[in-house]
């Protein structure tokens, strides 16, 4: 008895040491990438479209990829990075910036993290971006836009084009739709993303002869949205531009049609993908209503993006975010291929130049000197029978 | 206007029932209970796991209500009871902590995610030009004005109302002619708590299900409970509307007419801005402790 004792004990022992010691050893090998996502909260959705985004890319990685760049030739990268599979750890932020730090923080200060990719809300990307440039470590942003992001720092980059350029888009689209608008009102969440859509297309309003005679600035998760839209519309503009992030949007559009307000005749939304999935459980507050939403299409995104997305979760991808966290990762794991090693300037560098050969599924991410994508092609949509669908003006 | 008369009847609504619930035990217990919003969201979170039953939407509701009526009853046994003698300062930090604690509890298990009570939404029935509300806004003020009748009921024609009141203006000579105080107690607890579950059933209905329903309501439903007399349930009500109407119409002032004949110069509409709207309760709070500490129907001490 007491010999069994001993040997099963000798086993769990070197079963253990086995164990670990070889979990120590892909450890300090593995090269780690950490990324903060919503999978809870408003952006629940984006948070989880994301997420699937960066795990087939990483998984292409890990299995060996021919990277399409864009004079036309492929760059194969793997299988995994540096000699091993890379490790992705991803943390839920809950849809709060607090929560975002602390995940940020975990990622940096415990896993030691090469790189940092996330989030698509500007509001908790930002101070994430902030915190990861103090620490020098590369933060890659999926989805999120907001002016103020050009000024966080030499470690941070955008997958995303700055939302200024949506402005000038809404206020088109709008002319376009309803023909004579003079007057024009917005209403978009008090954050750096919202108050930089608000200055973008108000300016883009003034500089072609259109009043911005109300702008709303609304605080996000509250349970009540009704003051704000009696603001909004008092003033009686002829279009209004919106944004809302998943929830918030399902409450404001349901506030707004409980109101009256006729937002399938007038509204037009930005990154109208947002809501999509949350507005399902109540369509008909958001038949009609259109807006635009970054392009991701052509053949590259259907073949390479698309097809394997259905493949690997059964169903059409949920947002276009997905797709931008498929680059974001694409971009992560060239710049480490590039750099050689997980040296942060290194891969900081490796960054720059590998934005400017690779061919995204979401289009062309060459960088800016600050970091930021300078391209994006932006598509026109309204939301009916449930589901976006591209939209051409009568 | 009358838009802005609708939202603040239904604003009103789902206010006045939880500052009842707070009011009515700081009238027996004389302590604050920062906890008192949270049973409002517990109350909101328990009708979904009771509606995917298949049980219909009010039995579900009134279930619920009950049932956070009875974890009001059962956190006063075990926590509340054992600190009757204890300062209510000590008291106030024990409700606060355990505020977090129903919250945090709520939010794990029902997550941080938003929930609709499956009801579809109704188109809006339109009186005069300008003022819309649903069936389902009309079934808010009409629940809140029966569930409030029916106390004012019990508080002035019933023997246990008499007990209420007598226990809640002098405990030790309520129970010296006979009145079970502690039974008193309980009954409080249980009304208190399904009065803020039922405010909360409201809030979900009208808007979203979520766990931070009650604390976003804290300083309104404080500022309600203090402005019409802490302690007393009509002061509450009152406190209330006033607090309910106050926040539409401040946000719904066009104060351009004033501005310009102020001399300044104005173009089109001028309005407080909307992130504003907390600010307000605690403007009239602060306004109330200055010029009336004792609140509007409340007694001088």
């Amino acid at each position: 008895m007491k010999h069994r004792l001993r040997a099963t004990a000798l086993l769990a022992g070197t079963a253990m040491a086995v164990a670990f010691g070889a979990g120590s050893a892909s450890a300090q090998q593995a090269v780690k990438i950490g990324m903060f996502t919503p999978l809870t909260g408003a952006s629940s959705v984006v948070g989880l479209d994301m997420q699937r985004g960066v795990e087939l890319a990483i998984a292409r990685i890990n299995a060996g990829f021919d990277v399409p760049m864009q004079d036309g030739t492929t760059l194969t990268v793997g299988p995994g990075l540096l000699g091993a599979p890379i490790n992705l750890i991803v943390e839920d932020d809950e849809s709060r910036p607090q929560a975002a730090m602390d995940a940020a923080r975990k990622l940096v200060e415990v896993d030691g993290v090469a790189v940092l990719i996330g989030e698509y809300s500007s509001g908790r990307t930002q101070p994430v971006g902030q915190y990861a440039n103090e620490n020098q470590v590369v933060h890659i942003s999926i989805g999120a836009n907001a002016e103020s992001l050009r000024d966080i720092g030499p470690y941070f980059f955008d997958a995303i084009a700055l939302a200024g350029l949506q402005g000038p888009q809404l206020i088109a689209m709008a002319q376009a739709a309803i023909g004579d608008v003079d007057t024009f009102g917005t209403i978009f969440p008090n954050n750096p993303y919202g108050v930089g859509m608000e200055i973008a297309t108000c300016a883009a309003a003034a500089a072609i002869g259109i009043e911005c005679v109300s702008t709303i600035r609304y605080e996000e998760q509250k349970t009540d949205y009704r003051p704000e839209l009696n603001q909004l519309t008092a003033p009686q503009p002829d279009a209004v531009a919106f944004f809302a992030y998943g929830a918030d949007a399902t409450l404001i559009l349901r506030q707004a049609f409980e109101l009256g307000v006729d937002a399938a005749g007038t509204w037009f939304g930005a990154e109208v993908s947002n809501w999509v999935a949350d507005v399902a459980a109540i369509p008909e507050v958001a038949e009609g209503i259109r807006g635009v939403e970054h392009a991701v299409a052509g053949e590259l995104y259907e073949t390479q993006y698309r097809a394997a997305y259905v493949d690997a979760y059964g169903e059409e991808p949920l947002t276009v975010f997905g797709a931008f966290g498929y680059d974001a990762a694409m971009l992560a794991a060239l710049a480490i291929n590039a750099a050689g090693s997980t040296d942060s300037d290194a891969i900081r560098q490796a960054m720059h130049e590998v934005s400017q050969t690779y061919l995204g599924i979401t289009g062309n991410l060459a960088f800016d000197e600050d970091g930021m994508r300078m391209f994006q092609d932006y598509g026109e949509f309204i939301y009916t029978n449930g589901e976006l669908v591209p939209y051409v003006a009568e | 206007m009358l838009q802005v008369v609708i939202d603040g009847l239904i604003r009103t609504a789902e206010l006045s029932l939880i500052a009842v619930g707070l009011t009515m035990v700081y009238g027996i217990l004389r302590f604050g209970n920062f906890a008192h919003v949270e049973f409002a969201t517990l109350g909101s979170f328990l009708v979904l796991p009771l509606a995917a039953l298949g049980i219909a939407f009010p039995l579900a509701a009134l279930l619920a209500i009950v049932a956070t009526g009875l974890v009001g009853v059962l956190l006063d046994r075990a926590i509340f009871r054992r600190l009757r003698s204890a300062p209510p300062e000590m008291l106030m930090i024990a409700s606060f902590a355990l505020g977090i604690m129903i919250r945090e509890s709520v939010r794990a298990i029902w997550g941080p995610s938003p929930y609709l009570y499956q009801l579809g939404v109704l188109r809006p029935i339109r009186i005069g030009d300008f003022g819309r509300i649903t069936p389902i806004q009309i079934g808010i003020i009409v629940a809140a004005a029966v569930a409030i009748l029916v106390f004012h009921a019990l508080l002035s024609r019933t023997r246990l109302g008499t007990a209420m009141r007598a226990t809640a203006d002098n405990a030790p000579l309520a129970q010296a002619s006979g009145i079970n105080t502690e039974r008193i107690i309980a009954t409080v607890w249980l009304i208190g708590a399904g009065f803020g579950a039922l405010g909360g059933v409201l809030v979900g209905l009208n808007t979203q299900v979520k766990a931070d329903t009650g604390f976003a309501l804290i300083v309104e439903v404080f500022a309600a409970t203090i402005l019409g007399g802490i302690g007393n349930p009509y002061g509450a009500l009152l406190g209330a509307a006033i607090i309910g109407f106050a926040e539409s119409i401040s946000l719904a002032i066009n104060w351009s007419p004033l501005l310009t004949w102020l001399g300044f110069e104005v173009r089109g509409f001028v309005f407080i801005p909307t992130g504003y709207k907390t600010a307000i309760p605690f403007a009239i709070l602060i306004l109330t402790l200055l010029v009336r500490p004792q609140g509007i129907l409340g007694a001088r001490r």
